[in-house]
């Protein structure tokens, strides 16, 4: 062979390569990124906001309306149902941040589905502007208010061409991606579930893994260690909303582990910036705080991981934030006003 | 640029025209000092401010200056010009070369730091401005292959690296030696990688690059391992800091003294820290103690000797890394055992009695957020380094067969479909 064949093979080798995987995770688009769908097949990944976006156009009029992360995505519209009356829709979508609780209520009050009631389920590293927007809400114009593409969104991916063939043999072996979630957007099942029912779900383990993510992902100790004003400015015009529709809220912080509480705390740049996320948070409204080291974080079982509870957790949270009817020294939830949260930290310091 | 190009002309044209000794060694000092005081401006400067506020106890602000892109790569390449010109080793160039010579973008920014006299030639070198397929095929194949250290091998262990360093709070020891062994193979697969792309892009303008990276892991002693790793430095801080001091010529102890001194600033030009002069400091140190054992004659058993000599380099490393003191002592705390012991729970049944010593059993690598991939991938990484040849000597077998054709292109296309985020090469760093 001589050089002239070697790097005309080698080029042609190398773009065809690209090109067929680019065409091919083009078309089939596992993660639903262009919102076309040539074939029309099927998704194997079906994203939280999609199925929660259909699933709340099906409802007629939503009077409680469930917002937040994964963290809240398991708190039952029953239940909460059952203090407040009416409809209940859980909207928490996975990573949910303040551009999240702003695009939904916006997109409900286009829809002519103003909530009553908005049970807002807070975590730590919503302030963090080292988080960039999620894709998934980006790739959804009817919550992307942002006027932001997508990021990263190349087709030219190995992970999405892995992606791509799973979707293909899904469609090929007639298997339905399943979805977890009821008319209500309430996430019935995990996975874990069926796990933990079979004894083969180690609780501490899963708490140290995934306390490991978050510091790496959501707060990584070397970049939250101030608090976004972008996304303080989400928070208030939710805020403005709000108040112009009459709505009223109801607000927690969601419980983690104490295992992970205590490794926040260990961390000096987090531990501030700790307290200041729930000062900044109490100057806007008052708010249940679960996010402390008590008895309650310390059992393992409460916990599927580090930051996510188990339905009997979410459901005592329910009862605390709802009903007057927890006697005082059997609650967990404390209290955050601004003026406890600045009484609290000066004894502290 | 252009200042140092007018001093470098200026001492060749001093020697032809015959002027006074003095002036000519003025003239230099004013250039390197020039140079020198740029550098430290720029990448020192905080870290001066830092310690007096410490020392003193004073509060002046840092400046935060943007450090400009391979100040230390450029810098180096033209104090070197300037020594050379008054040694007068340097030739009349044109300014349009010369320009190339410290601004060729392949290796601007990570080297190999070259030097004038290997690239300005070629640069003049009419030959080298003719097409020439032989080369493009060249660095087609070594391109691909440093495309894929970095991106595919490098960018895999830098996750383990960086959780390990800079987010976990405490590591036991297999986290601790996974931490250090991935930061140790991220630091070579990204830097080779770099090198080995430059050198491929280079090829692809007619330009020969000097080589950087020969195994340096498979190095028996300390000083074969700084004729193996970042050559051109090791090249550069002889010639230029080393045998100016006096070298070896003036006796034993001051061949220490040149050895350390000569470490020590090669540890400070890494980066402005505390924790790069004492990784410069443990490097001159290992020399001496090298140089001494060679001295009088003892040698040890070859496999011992690498396996001395590369957890010395992998220690040492946890230095390098360490973004603070802290960071270094909770890996090497970790490393040694002091922060408990665990083992894979499929083992408890067996080994249960050891739990009565502290041994623990549950997911080994929990705090770095690997899993029994990390400790496979840092096994395959071992067999990369020590069993297969390095880039440089594949280049050198190169022949156009269909087998180097697939090969390069796999490795091409893997890298550019695993190409998902910004993934900065450590060596923009210094």
């Amino acid at each position: 062979m001589n050089n002239k064949k070697w790097i005309k093979l080698f080029i042609f080798s190398s773009t065809s390569v690209l090109i067929l995987v680019g065409v091919i995770n083009y078309v089939i688009d596992p993660l639903s990124e262009t919102n076309y769908n040539l074939f029309n097949i099927e998704k194997v990944v079906q994203t939280v906001r999609k199925n929660k976006l259909v699933l709340s156009k099906n409802i007629v009029h939503i009077d409680n309306l469930i917002l937040g992360s994964s963290r809240s995505i398991q708190l039952n519209p029953k239940v909460i149902s059952k203090y407040l009356g009416g409809t209940t829709f859980n909207f928490a979508v996975n990573s949910g941040l303040p551009e999240d609780y702003l695009g939904i209520l916006r997109y409900l009050i286009r829809e002519n589905k103003i909530p009553k009631n908005i049970i807002l389920g807070l975590d730590f590293y919503i302030l963090n502007d080292k988080i960039p927007p999620e894709n998934n809400f980006l790739s959804e114009p009817e919550l992307n208010f942002l006027n932001m593409p997508r990021s990263n969104n190349t087709f030219f991916s190995l992970n999405k061409f892995l992606l791509s063939v799973k979707n293909i043999y899904m469609v090929l072996a007639h298997k339905k991606a399943e979805s977890t979630f009821d008319i209500n957007g309430y996430l019935f099942h995990k996975k874990e579930d069926d796990l933990i029912h079979k004894n083969q779900y180690n609780f501490m383990e899963k708490i140290q893994e995934d306390s490991t993510n978050y510091m790496k992902g959501k707060y990584s100790r070397k970049t939250y260690d101030s608090l976004s004003n972008e996304r303080i400015k989400y928070l208030l015009e939710f805020l403005k909303l709000t108040e112009k529709y009459d709505i009223k809220i109801i607000s927690f912080l969601s419980p983690v582990h104490n295992y992970h509480y205590q490794k926040i705390m260990e961390n000096k740049t987090l531990a501030k910036t700790l307290v200041e996320f729930k000062r900044e948070i109490a100057k806007h409204f008052n708010y249940y705080d679960f996010m402390y080291p008590c008895e309650m974080n310390q059992i393992n079982e409460n916990f599927y991981d580090a930051v996510h509870i188990r339905s009997n957790y979410n459901d005592l949270i329910i009862d605390e934030i709802l009903s007057n009817g927890v006697p005082q020294e059997q609650r967990v939830g404390i209290l955050n006003t601004i003026k406890s949260v600045y009484c609290e930290s000066k004894d502290n310091e | 640029m252009l200042f140092n190009y007018i001093i470098g002309t200026s001492l060749n044209k001093d020697r032809r025209e015959g002027n006074h000794r003095f002036s000519k060694k003025s003239l230099l000092t004013f250039g390197i000092v020039s140079n020198i005081a740029l550098l430290g401006y720029f990448k020192y400067m905080d870290f001066f401010i830092e310690n007096i506020n410490l020392a003193s106890g004073s509060e002046v602000p840092l400046l935060r200056l943007a450090l400009p892109l391979a100040i230390s790569f450029f810098t180096f390449q033209q104090i070197a010009y300037l020594v050379d010109s008054y040694r007068q080793e340097t030739k009349e160039y044109d300014f349009l070369n010369y320009s190339l010579f410290v601004t060729f973008f392949p290796q601007l920014i990570a080297g190999p730091i070259v030097h004038h006299s290997e690239m300005m030639p070629q640069f003049a070198k009419t030959k080298n401005k003719v097409k020439n397929y032989r080369n493009i095929a060249m660095g087609l194949f070594i391109f691909s292959i440093g495309l894929f250290k970095k991106v595919v091998i490098a960018d895999t262990f830098a996750t383990w690296a960086t959780a390990g360093f800079d987010t976990a709070t405490t590591l036991n020891l297999f986290e601790a030696w996974a931490t250090s062994l991935s930061y140790t193979f991220q630091l070579y697969f990204d830097f080779s990688g770099y090198t080995d792309m430059a050198i491929g892009a280079a090829l692809l303008f007619n330009i020969k690059l000097p080589i950087n990276f020969n195994s340096p892991y498979k190095a028996t002693t300390i000083q074969d391992f700084w004729r193996r790793w970042h050559i051109t430095l090791s090249r550069f801080l002889k010639d230029y800091v080393y045998i100016p001091l006096g070298g070896n010529r003036k006796g034993e102890f001051r061949t220490y003294t040149n050895l350390m001194a000569t470490f020590i600033l090669g540890g400070i030009w890494h980066g402005a820290g505390w924790t790069f002069m004492f990784w410069g400091l443990l490097h001159g140190m290992a020399l001496v103690v090298n140089r001494a054992w060679s001295k009088l004659g003892f040698k040890l058993w070859t496999w011992l000797a690498w396996l001395i000599t590369f957890n010395f380099i992998n220690v040492a490393w946890v230095f390098f890394r360490a973004k603070e003191w802290d960071d270094a002592v909770k890996v090497l705390s970790g490393m040694i055992g002091l922060t408990g012991i665990v083992l894979k729970d499929k083992l408890e049944q067996k080994l249960h009695f050891l739990s009565d010593y502290g041994i623990e059993f549950g997911k080994v690598t929990t705090h770095i957020g690997g899993d029994s991939d990390s400790l496979k991938l840092i096994l395959i990484g071992f067999i990369i380094i020590l069993v297969f040849k390095n880039s440089m000597q594949y280049l050198k077998i190169f022949t156009l067969t269909y087998i180097t054709v697939v090969y390069s292109s796999f490795l091409f296309t893997w890298s550019v479909l695993s190409l998902r985020k910004i993934s900065e090469f450590l060596y923009f760093n210094f």
